[in-house]
């Protein structure tokens, strides 16, 4: 009985060494590709690989735009390489380059697409996964079918950029191909509240709260000083002649 | 001759009676000379990328001179057999063979190519062909027939009557005696087949400029038809560029419609590169987005390619690991690409301008490989912006003096004052602030200094 035993625990330790997509359940999946760390470690210490996996699709729940999703990213964005750009397809709002460039981001690194059919949009995204230039795809599309969904995952397996696809609450019940999908809240005081509902580790119970860095939002407005003409310089009421010699 | 033709048992030099009673479906067409002429320069081209020593020698033989290719290409079973792939997929048919001597070479590919006419047994001459050493050349070329020599001609009837045949048996008579009866040239000939090993002629260049026209058979009104007959054309211009070592900047494929008299000019398809490209995988993705976009006025009966602006190949090394160097290069093929399909307008890359007004200063415009933005604009990091913009600011109801965005807003900051363009008809005065709804999203909005009655508008959201 003892024997059988302890070869049972053998096989099941030899199979988990024997291939990296192989993990219990109770365990966090080791991920065979690199990445990159979220920049908060609350949320690092939650995630398999400690951070957002390259090269697989990442789904963002968000109730709506505007809640800080964008500010989740910034960490991620500065940690992949410093030139590679990064593409936003289908955003809701035009992006703000003052913005982007406040963030310490070159401009040149930016590239907006708007297509003008969804066929188009999923096409573009397949490009630039197949293409693997980019250090990140970030996608708003909606609806979207779970086919395409599994397509684009596909074609991001073989790059390593990061892909994240924005969808609404709605569709957190059904079902999706992707590796890791988190749930976005945002509280009054300014912080992110996730919630992951799928990873490849056990099931993640608690949400996790990210403060937003209070020196952001909050900061004491160092207004430019207004533009004032300088006061008149006191002109002497009589001019001394000068004395003739 | 198709394969299917050899296999109804059509051969050359038959009479086309003869052919349409043996195979009635087959269709024949005239000899074309232009199309002739084509075919072997597309092959010979294809050789150069093996060896720059590449001959002309008779009207439908190629030499090539592989002895200083056989280490870069590790040997001689692999350069030939990428030879027959590459000219496989420009679908010519050949006949080759191998030899320490041009002449040899020539006379084995000969030999192999009556074997395939005649006896029609290509399995057991496969590999009898090749002849990688002196000893194997004289054991192949000793059984051969006289005949096969041109300089022989003249003489067959003479040497068959002294029961000389075979070229071994040629060789085996006294030199001086055969050279008084025959002369010097048939000899030479005879030395230079079994061992002269370098060939003195003019090697073959490829054109300067590509030019290819590919006439269709039948008169094509869908673009995605016409994408599989420009692939090679597409294909023949890349062997032209790994000929010459060349890069593609910009070509333009002409489509040509109906002749006579529902004459129209051409359609001509521009395609400009922002990276050169020389390979089939970079230059068929843009082609096929450029013609699948394509209306098409009417059928086409022809394509034209032609190679516009031509660059250098940039020595890309063929590593294991992505290496981060070819990145942009890659960058730039995927905005190619883009913008093929999507149309430039749709594809936005940034070009800030230094300006007060957010939705000046927030400029993008269409992506065009001509201009490169390199200006950056020192942007004051002091104060936050929001990472959405409206594109029109959107007019908010107000309650109880306070603006309302599905709910009551709540200002958490501001206010910053914004006035500008006094210059021009766009002039604001705005107090910018930072509100929030009950969901916690943020906006950016703003009031309207200049009114009696405060108007309030939404312009961002911080993200």
């Amino acid at each position: 009985m003892l024997i059988s035993k302890t070869s049972s625990v053998c096989t099941s330790a030899s199979l988990l060494k024997l291939h990296p997509a192989l993990w219990r359940g109770s365990q966090f999946g080791t991920r065979a590709g690199p990445t990159v760390s979220t920049g908060f470690s609350a949320l690092d210490a939650e995630l398999p690989g400690k951070g957002w996996p390259t090269g697989a699709l990442i789904e963002l729940l968000t109730p709506n735009s505007g809640i800080g999703e964008i500010r989740l990213l910034r960490a991620a964005l500065h940690a992949t390489a410093r030139q590679q750009p990064v593409v936003l397809l289908q955003p809701p709002y035009q992006p703000n380059i003052a913005c982007w460039s406040g963030w310490r981001f070159g401009p040149q690194r930016l590239l907006c697409l708007a297509p003008q059919r969804a066929r188009d949009a999923y096409w573009a995204a397949e490009q630039i996964l197949k293409n693997g230039s980019c250090a990140a795809l970030l996608f708003w599309a909606h609806p979207i079918q779970t086919s395409i969904l599994k397509r684009l995952h596909l074609a991001a397996q073989n790059s390593q950029t990061l892909f994240f696809m924005f969808r609404p609450l709605a569709v957190q019940s059904q079902a999706s191909p992707a590796v890791l999908r988190v749930m976005l809240a945002a509280e009054q005081t300014g912080a992110l509240t996730l919630s992951i509902l799928k990873r490849r580790g056990p099931a993640c119970g608690h949400a996790i709260t990210l403060a937003s860095p209070p020196s952001e939002l909050f900061s004491t407005v160092t207004h430019d000083p207004m533009d004032r003409p300088a006061p008149a310089q006191p002109r002497p009421r009589h001019v001394a002649t000068p004395l003739a010699d | 001759m198709t394969p299917g033709a050899q296999q109804c048992g059509l051969k050359l030099g038959m009479r086309c009676a003869t052919v349409r009673s043996l195979a009635p479906e087959c269709l024949l067409y005239p000899r074309d000379q232009r199309a002739e002429q084509n075919a072997y320069a597309q092959a010979a081209q294809a050789a150069l990328a093996y060896s720059p020593s590449v001959y002309q020698h008779t009207h439908d033989t190629l030499l090539i001179d592989v002895t200083y290719s056989l280490r870069l290409f590790g040997g001689v079973r692999l350069i030939v057999h990428g030879l027959r792939q590459q000219l496989k997929r420009l679908t010519l048919q050949v006949q080759s063979s191998v030899a320490p001597t041009a002449t040899g070479a020539w006379l084995l590919a000969q030999a192999a190519q009556q074997s395939t006419q005649h006896l029609a047994q290509r399995s057991i001459q496969r590999s009898a062909h090749y002849a990688c050493s002196q000893a194997t050349l004289e054991r192949l070329l000793n059984p051969l027939p006289c005949a096969m020599l041109p300089s022989a001609q003249p003489h067959l009837v003479w040497l068959k009557a002294i029961g000389c045949e075979t070229l071994g048996g040629l060789r085996a008579l006294p030199r001086s005696g055969l050279q008084r009866r025959v002369g010097t040239v048939l000899l030479t000939e005879l030395e230079q087949a079994y061992t002269q090993t370098v060939w003195r002629q003019t090697p073959y260049f490829a054109p300067e400029q590509f030019i290819e026209q590919l006439d269709l058979l039948d008169r094509l009104d869908h673009t995605a038809a016409l994408v599989a007959f420009s692939e090679r054309l597409a294909l023949s211009l890349c062997t032209w560029l790994a000929a010459k070592q060349y890069a593609l900047r910009s070509a333009t494929l002409e489509l040509h419609h109906e002749r006579g008299r529902h004459a129209c000019p051409p359609t001509t398809l521009e395609l400009a590169f922002g990276e050169p490209v020389w390979l089939m995988d970079q230059l068929m993705p843009l082609l096929r987005e450029r013609l699948s976009r394509q209306n098409l006025v009417g059928p086409v009966v022809a394509l034209t390619l032609r190679s516009q602006t031509l660059a250098s190949q940039s020595a890309r090394s063929a590593t294991l690991f992505p290496d981060p160097l070819q990145a942009p290069a890659d960058y730039r093929r995927l905005l190619d690409l883009l913008s093929a399909r999507l149309g430039t307008e749709q594809v936005l890359q940034p070009a800030p301008l230094a300006d007060h007004r957010p939705e000046i200063a927030n400029n993008w415009i269409p992506l065009d490989a001509l201009t490169v933005v390199a200006t950056s604009i020192a942007s004051s990091a002091s104060t936050e912006r929001p990472f959405w913009l409206l594109a029109e600011p959107l007019a908010l109801n107000v309650r109880n003096d306070r603006p309302i965005y599905h709910g009551p807003l709540q200002l958490l900051r501001g206010p910053e004052r914004i006035e500008s363009g006094w210059w021009d008809h766009l002039r604001i005065a705005r107090d910018y602030f930072v509100a929030q709804d009950q969901h916690a999203v943020r906006y950016w909005i703003y009031r309207e200094r200049d009114t009696e009655q405060a108007r309030w508008f939404l312009h961002g959201l911080f993200a």
